[in-house]
């Protein structure tokens, strides 16, 4: 009687929804701080500069990272047959992971930053985040190890992937502060390792370990059974290939190396491929269940997920062509695909998951349909409005670039600067309010997480691990 | 508040943590409209408390009901097809139990108590997957990520190292200021690289790998909130009083400017930054 089984899990979610809240109102913060510079203060921690990568690192390192690493350790029992491997050491694990994640998200606040995107944390830091890392990596294979179910779900494919990415990605994309300090290098080999690190760790990790969980939970809610385990296979496999070659499109047009740039841009293109096969097979999957799509409310979060993926996945896609990056590169079309894919795309994922996961692992109903579906409607539409402000905002800019450029009216730069703000002004003002639909959404998250553990119904929960079966 | 003593002992009884007994314990007994003791009493001597002496408001549990209901299941080709009925509830919750081979052969009778009271919840038996080998899997994955890095990042990378170029000689104060513009995020809203592409038209000469390398970190950027700033040194007018002042208070030297005021530096870390885009040419 020495372990409550789920407890890892268990607390992993909570302790992301904490994170989430507090990043939907960093988002506000920041669109605020983008817009509006001397309203919010002449405290350093409110400019732009400082305050979006503290965003990021709370959305992706706090909320997302945690969240999946806690989908991780519930799946694992459910789908390995076997208990799950160092259920204490998983408990100890996020102990100092919140701290960790905690102070990577204030460094770049207090100055503490070498302004990688998501790597930008000092060295110390960056070596504590990996050894949280690397918690789930040995758990998975542990597990796995110990399985006594000999097929291999879907799920557990993307868990696979998505650990392993996040691992060895974070030990590579943090390689530069070391190589990139070598005479001659710098700049070039660093833009490119920022752009690889930042796509696979959001496409294989953060994204993909949703995915995983959309896997598991539609035919647990729907009671039917995956529509097709080949096209899933076609997706999983076509990911794993892609999201890295794919980032140099990020960079089209810069002194990358042709070639480069035209595989980014195939592999961009090849990144539809799981997106639509994903949408597929979960539409697949609900055929003859649509009804779940309004009374269960992880259905509807992975439904609203997918359908950001798709949107997300044609995005990329589109901005990898050179005759659209050519307009569109380094606008405002960039933080576009990232919000969506971070607020829009993981943050529904991870939403689904946690309402399914509650009562299995916390033994509470969740505790207000009513905030689930507030909490659903602000972030689809927040993270929707968000996606397309940037986008239309990203837009106007290039068009904007571009016909300076053709009329020889002013140049993109100094005074000339001014009219392209000005051409923007309207949709830069109203990002705030987009960030406030979706910090209103997470805050109810918050709400209904929290109530579901102290005030929600209790109700029997899900048994997997007989006592001393543990073997961790 | 359930009889501790009775708790530990249905807990034992059932080879199930005590946290999880207490939470399910106080679900059947709100469901059967009973005391929680009388749950754990009867769970303690491995009786069960069936759902059927439900007389109170029943306990709608969000877990999957324990009866042994089939899903169709898929066949090779991804299609599906209809599974064997099981011949019992009982060889249903086998076949679709999560951990059925670990349960030790001690602790079977407990466990099915648990599996009774507990409501082991349904697994879809296509959940099970089909038969392959966890490391091929981790092999399969290993690979193409390292694919990927070679094909993402370092052939790339080694494709820009001939490139002709140099970048900007910094001095001493520039490249401090470069440390402090990245520190700053400055190259959240700028960029410094110019590309062979009408939008950049009039920015200055077209960067090439060497010109903007050499140095650590990464001033490239991803978005242009601000202009770009590769040869903002080269601009008509700018000199360090009027770049530090701009730094200071943007919107005196420029209504409407999205700039934030930088004036929270120490002066030299100020004239630091403003050195750097000085030399930026």
């Amino acid at each position: 009687m020495t372990e409550d089984q789920d407890s890892a899990a268990r607390l992993h979610l909570f302790a992301s929804v904490a994170f989430s809240v507090v990043s939907g109102l960093l988002l506000v913060a920041l669109f605020l701080s983008l817009r509006f510079p001397t309203v919010v203060g002449q405290l350093p921690q409110l400019t732009y500069g400082r305050l979006k990568p503290m965003v990021l690192t709370t959305a992706v390192l706090g909320w997302l990272t945690l969240a999946g690493i806690g989908a991780v350790y519930y799946l694992l029992p459910r789908l390995t047959g076997a208990p799950m491997w160092g259920e204490r050491i998983a408990r100890l694990n996020l102990m100092a992971a919140v701290p960790i994640y905690a102070a990577a998200a204030l460094a770049p606040v207090l100055g503490l930053s070498s302004g990688q995107e998501l790597l930008e944390v000092p060295w110390y830091l960056d070596l504590l985040i990996l050894a949280t890392l690397a918690v789930p990596l040995g758990v998975t294979i542990q597990t796995l190890r110990h399985r006594t179910e000999e097929g291999i779900y879907v799920s557990l494919w993307y868990v696979v992937a998505g650990v392993t990415a996040a691992f060895g990605l974070w030990v590579v994309g943090n390689l530069p502060g070391v190589i990139g300090d070598l005479p001659g290098l710098g700049g070039m080999t660093t833009a490119l390792q920022r752009v690889m690190f930042s796509s696979g760790f959001l496409t294989l990790w953060v994204v993909g370990i949703g995915i995983g969980t959309a896997y598991y939970l539609l035919p647990q809610e729907t009671g039917n059974p995956l529509f097709s385990r080949g096209l899933a296979a076609a997706g999983f496999w076509s990911v794993v290939l892609a999201a890295l070659w794919a980032a140099p499109t990020a960079l089209t047009h810069t002194p990358v190396p042709g070639w480069a740039q035209t595989v980014a841009a195939v592999m961009a293109l090849g990144l539809v491929i799981p997106a639509l096969a994903v949408a597929t097979n979960f539409a697949g999957t609900l055929h003859g269940r649509w009804d779940t799509l309004s009374s269960s409310l992880p259905v509807r979060f992975a439904v609203a997920a997918t359908s950001f993926l798709v949107l997300v996945s044609l995005a990329s896609a589109g901005r990898g062509f050179p005759s659209v990056a050519s307009v569109l590169g380094f606008t405002a079309t960039a933080d576009a695909v990232l919000m969506v894919t971070i607020f829009g795309v993981a943050g529904q994922f991870a939403a689904a998951f946690t309402y399914h996961a509650i009562p299995r692992i916390a033994g509470r109903r969740v505790f207000s349909d009513f905030s689930g579906r507030l909490h659903l409607r602000m972030a689809a539409v927040g993270s929707a409005a968000l996606g397309f402000l940037l986008w239309v905002t990203g837009t106007v800019t290039g068009y904007t670039w571009v016909g300076a450029a053709r009329t020889g009216s002013f140049v993109a730069a100094g005074e000339g600067w001014q009219e392209v703000e000005s051409s923007t002004l309207v949709f830069t003002s109203l990002l705030p309010l987009a960030a406030l639909l979706v910090a209103v959404g997470l805050l109810a998250f918050g709400y209904n997480v929290f109530r579901s553990y102290t005030s929600g119904e209790t109700v029997p929960q899900e048994v997997l691990v007989p006592t001393g079966a543990e073997n961790g | 508040m359930a009889d501790p003593e009775l708790l530990s002992q249905a807990a034992t009884a059932l080879g199930v943590p005590e946290p999880i007994v207490q939470r399910s314990a106080a679900a059947r007994a709100a469901a059967n409209g009973v005391d929680v003791d009388e749950v754990l009493r009867a769970w303690a001597g491995g009786d069960s408390v069936t759902a059927a002496e439900s007389g109170g408001a029943p306990a709608e549990a969000p877990v999957e009901a324990t009866e042994a209901e089939t899903a169709p299941e898929e066949t090779a080709d991804g299609g599906r097809e209809t599974a064997a009925e099981p011949e019992t509830a009982e060889s249903a919750a086998e076949l679709t139990s999560p951990v059925p081979a670990a349960v030790p052969a001690a602790a079977a009778a407990p466990a099915a108590a648990a599996t009774a009271v507990l409501e082991r919840p349904r697994v879809i038996p296509i959940l099970a997957g089909r038969r392959e080998s966890h490391w091929k899997l981790i092999a399969g994955v290993v690979g193409l990520l390292t694919l990927g890095l070679l094909g993402g990042w370092v052939l790339p990378t080694l494709d820009t190292l001939d490139d002709p170029g140099a970048p900007a000689a910094l001095t001493a104060t520039g490249e401090e200021g470069r440390r402090i513009y990245l520190r700053e995020g400055c190259q959240s809203c700028h960029t410094q690289v110019v590309r062979p592409i009408v939008t950049d038209a009039g920015l200055g000469p077209v960067s090439s790998a060497g010109s903007v390398s050499g140095y650590p970190g990464d001033t490239i950027g991803s978005v242009r909130y601000g202009p770009d700033l590769t040869h903002f040194g080269s601009r008509e007018g700018v000199d360090l009083a009027t770049v530090t002042a701009y730094l200071r208070n943007p919107l005196a030297m420029r209504a409407n400017s999205l700039m934030p005021p930088i004036d929270y530096l120490d002066d030299a870390e100020l004239e630091a930054l403003a050195q750097f885009l000085v030399e930026s040419k």
